[in-house]
């Protein structure tokens, strides 16, 4: 074969097979967090009853990774931005926004998210972006990470008042959500909303710790089985809202 | 006289540093009745200190710039930017007492007190939230407020404008940073707060222990994994519950809490700001930096030495409706009502705290008062 006919052969061929594809059309689509507690939208210091217990909420901030599409035709599209980090205070309104950037236009089948920080960077000490010890969500003393963060009072009454913290991290607590999303979201659409219900996160274990409580009892939840439902019950606050 | 002899020479100055002439003054050319212009003139070179990361902003109307920040460093201990010339923000904030000033109020104008202690400074650069109780949320915001304050320097901005237009001295250095020799409160508040994100403290025993420099003492590291845990019984895991709200490598964080000092607090802290009762005697958590030379302690200076807070925490906390439910909860035992530390355990955490002092930062002369060096020389001549 000369060199010119190698050179035709190489054009015909990058031409057939590796011709530049056009860049898919994109769109970005905002993934909308809309906190609440039951049916009601949810306000941090404010008390809402689970069984005998009322429980106020001080603090809630979790990470959100690895945020993933699966489209119908049953291709994939992962978020570039690894982390982002949640955070319900004043100024939010219990209503998080992550922009999950250029994503192709095609409909969409499935959101799937990891709550905490995957087992490779758990383990890689302080890190920069959201994952930098400044937000307070850095473990200084084993070097790894808070996946989330509820804290709060609880109370059964005037005799009965305490508080309750779950800070959980550590990898078998690294839980991930798989959603279902409704055939009736286009194509089109630039917006995603997930609802959060948190009085799910006291359900089960945690739940029953709650109500059996002796008085003025505190809870704490950072290792351990408590921290595995604890876990279990984050992940499964969260659904595609109607 | 000395000081119009000085101003006339400026120019003649400025060409001796761009001449490399530097060296014959000492290393800094001395222009007016300040030794503050330095041969570096424009874009400041921020040099963040590697495990304090990206987490600031840097307002885009207010890039940092040298002329700048030594403008910001001469309105920082300008006596002028008081009601009666005797009060300027380095008076409670003096150097070396880590920008504090050792008193549980400060000393305001005419003999008045403030109401809250005085807040120590460094790495101001990551905070967004400033005062005891938080209201003020930039640097640029914050600078103008105890000017204006009548406890403290007692000057509306006009009249604080006024004075420094009418000085030979501010105009053209204010041409020279903002481009108008028009003086601004908003101008003086830029240079103010350009000068006060430099002043990075991370040069302390533990941050050289970060940086792989030195080994702390045993005592130290127990006292460091104390101080950065949240105690957890049930796991056998011990904790000082120090690092909730005072984590990170800058032993700082963003919360407001209420950390158990009173039942009825006689100063209501943030709900002053909010009118929210759930705000109660909640108030800014300081930075720990340099914690061992900034007592007394608290905002209203209550505790004399770190022995009594630690004191605080472990046995005295007073349970009000606000109480942080991170203290609420934290205790060594399960079950516990406090916090439970053992007196070696409560030692080590004091131990790691001495280990935040920072003694190149509190002498680093880019921070110190301008003004002082001026007397000394005219001492001498």
């Amino acid at each position: 074969m000369t060199i010119s006919t190698s050179i035709l052969f190489l054009l015909v061929f990058r031409t057939l097979f590796i011709n530049d594809p056009q860049p898919a059309p994109a769109r970005d689509i905002e993934l909308v967090i809309d906190h609440a507690f039951g049916p009601e939208h949810l306000t941090l210091e404010k008390g809402y009853t689970v069984g005998n217990q009322v429980v106020t909420f001080t603090r809630l901030k979790y990470y959100v990774s690895n945020v993933t599409l699966r489209h119908a035709d049953g291709t994939t599209w992962r978020d570039t931005e690894k982390y982002h980090l949640v955070e319900v205070d004043e100024e939010t309104a219990a209503v998080a926004t992550i922009k999950l950037k250029d994503v192709p236009l095609k409909k969409l089948a499935e959101l799937k998210f990891s709550i905490g920080v995957d087992s490779v960077d758990n383990h890689s000490g302080d890190q920069e972006g959201v994952l930098n010890p400044d937000y307070g969500m850095f473990w200084m003393w084993e070097t790894g990470y808070v996946f989330f963060k509820v804290e709060g009072y609880r109370a059964s009454g005037e005799h009965d008042r305490g508080a309750f913290v779950y800070h959980v991290g550590r990898d078998n607590c690294f839980r991930t959500a798989r959603l279902e999303i409704p055939g009736d979201v286009t194509a089109q659409a630039s917006t995603l909303r997930v609802a959060a219900d948190v009085s799910g996160i006291f359900k089960g274990l945690v739940g029953q710790q709650l109500r059996e409580s002796k008085a003025n009892a505190s809870i704490s939840v950072m290792g351990g089985p408590k921290a595995l439902e604890a876990a279990d019950n984050f992940v499964k606050i969260f659904s595609i809202a109607r | 006289m000395l000081r119009v002899f000085s101003y006339q020479l400026r120019s003649v100055l400025r060409c001796a540093a761009t001449l490399g002439l530097a060296a014959l003054f000492g290393g800094a050319i001395y222009v007016g009745d300040i030794d503050t212009i330095t041969p570096q003139q424009g874009p400041y070179q921020l040099q963040v200190p590697v495990k304090f990361g990206p987490a600031f902003r840097i307002p885009d109307d207010n890039p940092l710039t040298y002329e700048g920040i030594e403008l910001g460093r001469m309105l920082f201990y300008e006596k002028k930017l008081s009601a009666d010339n005797t009060i300027s923000c380095g008076t409670c904030h003096q150097q070396s007492l880590a920008f504090s000033d050792g008193k549980a109020f400060s000393d305001g104008i005419r003999g008045s007190k403030t109401k809250r202690s005085t807040i120590p400074l460094s790495n101001l650069l990551w905070k967004f939230k400033f005062f005891w109780d938080g209201r003020a949320s930039s640097l640029e915001e914050q600078a103008l407020i105890p000017i204006q304050d009548s406890l403290e320097m007692h000057l509306t901005l006009d009249e604080a404008v006024s004075k420094l237009q009418n000085t030979r001295t501010y105009p053209p250095l204010f041409k020279q940073v903002f481009g108008s020799d028009q003086i601004t409160a908003a101008n003086i508040a830029k240079a103010i707060s350009q000068f006060e994100r430099v002043m990075i403290s991370s040069n302390s025993r533990y941050d050289k222990f970060l940086r792989g420099e030195l080994q702390l003492t045993e005592q130290e590291k127990i006292g460091m994994d104390l101080f950065m845990t949240h105690p957890l019984p049930e796991n056998k895991l011990r904790g000082g519950n120090c690092g909730d709200c005072h984590g990170s490598f800058k032993i700082s964080l963003h919360g407001i809490h209420n950390n158990g000092l009173d039942l009825e607090p006689q100063d209501r802290g943030r709900e002053l700001i909010t009118g929210k009762v759930t705000d109660r005697g909640k108030f800014r958590a300081p930075s720990l930096r340099n914690i061992a030379l900034t007592a007394p302690y608290m905002h209203d200076g209550r505790f004399q030495t770190l022995e009594e807070v630690v004191d605080h925490y472990n046995d005295h906390i007073q349970a009000s409706a606000t109480l942080d439910p991170l203290i609420i909860e934290a205790s060594n035992q399960v079950g516990g009502k406090s916090l439970l530390l053992t007196p070696a355990e409560k030692k080590a955490i004091i131990a790691f705290m001495k280990t935040l002092t920072d003694s190149t930062f509190i002498t680093d002369e880019r921070f110190s008062d301008p003004f002082i060096k001026v007397d000394k020389r005219k001492k001498k001549s």
